[in-house]
């Protein structure tokens, strides 16, 4: 259903490619509002990876899926966003992280409740953009290291350290939080 | 390989907020209007390349239908050629090749470089109102899968 949508905008159906936009425009929007500041940003930055997509739809590919693909086009759009702010992590993050390996005792267990996922979520918000680049794009648009890598540029074990890095900060503020 | 954890549960599970009902439409809106814009703007320069073109050429294209009325030439040519092809190959390939030398010669000796920027600009704007006719991904294979390849991403 989806292929022939897409063969179908591919060829200049707008209909088909609004009909794309319904389907993808809520998982995409989750993925999205995770990397930016608020949701007025996420929404801008929606619309221009339709506008790009629609753009580039005759040279698509289809040895990728189309949601990665729809996620990296975000992406690119929300790191030339970040590029006037600082895309680099804080050296002080990259310093807190390695204080806090994996094997730590944690208080995941105890987190159940949607108020422990609601400090977690703003504990996200908290993170560097790098780091919440790679939560949103694993976690919410459920990509796969590969994926990830693609879509930031990034290689395979940079994607793999931000990521261990990012958990760790996760780990340290949860646990403050809890005490 | 990496072992899921508890935490990689609770990110997979992590609430955020959930898009307006209209965004979607609102989207289909603007890329409407991009696309009507676009479609503007190419149509704008087409035009202006197609109007500065024929103006840019026109002392040509007059001088060339004069000499067309003026001459019969054409039948003149055509003649010259079937005498050259029946006197031999190799005269044929000699004459020819003078005579190619010679058109080319002579259109570069008549033709301004504004004439030559007129055609160029008339080209251009007919492979743009091309561009603007054929459909999209006219050039497009598809897989059993539906899926295109070939082409450069």
């Amino acid at each position: 259903m989806e292929q022939e949508l897409i063969r179908r905008a591919r060829t200049g159906d707008q209909g088909a490619f609004e009909s794309l936009i319904n389907i993808y425009t809520p998982s995409l929007f989750k993925v999205v509002r995770r990397m930016t500041i608020d949701t007025y940003e996420a929404e801008a930055i929606l619309q221009e990876t339709f506008w790009r997509i629609w753009k580039a739809l005759p040279r698509y590919q289809g040895d990728r899926h189309f949601f990665p693909y729809l996620v990296t086009v975000a992406t690119n759009l929300v790191r030339d966003a970040w590029r006037k702010e600082r895309w680099l992590l804080p050296d002080e993050y990259e310093a807190l992280a390695d204080q806090f390996p994996d094997n730590l005792p944690t208080p995941e267990t105890q987190i159940e409740a949607a108020e422990r996922l609601q400090v977690l979520a703003e504990a996200v918000a908290d993170l560097p953009p790098a780091y919440r680049a790679v939560i949103a794009l694993r976690y919410d648009a459920g990509l796969s290291y590969e994926e990830v890598a693609a879509a930031l540029g990034l290689p395979l074990n940079t994607v793999r350290t931000h990521l261990r890095r990012a958990k760790a900060v996760l780990r340290q503020k949860l646990e403050t939080f809890y005490g | 390989m990496d072992r899921r954890d508890d935490l990689d549960r609770i990110l997979e599970r992590l609430p955020s907020d959930a898009p307006r009902r209209d965004l979607a439409a609102d989207i289909s809106r603007y890329v409407r209007g991009k696309r009507r814009s676009a479609f503007s703007r190419r149509l704008a320069l087409t035009l202006a390349l197609a109007i500065s073109g024929l103006w840019l050429s026109s002392p040509l294209f007059s001088a060339l239908v004069a000499s067309l009325k003026g001459s019969g030439s054409s039948l003149a040519m055509l003649l010259d050629w079937i005498q050259a092809s029946l006197a031999g190959l190799e005269s044929f390939v000699s004459y020819t090749w003078n005579g190619l030398t010679g058109l080319q010669t002579g259109i570069a000796d008549s033709i301004s470089a504004s004439a030559w920027l007129g055609l160029a600009a008339l080209g251009l704007s007919c492979l743009l109102a091309l561009d603007q006719l054929l459909p999209r991904g006219a050039d497009a294979e598809f897989t059993s899968n539906g899926y295109h390849k070939g082409a450069e991403a």
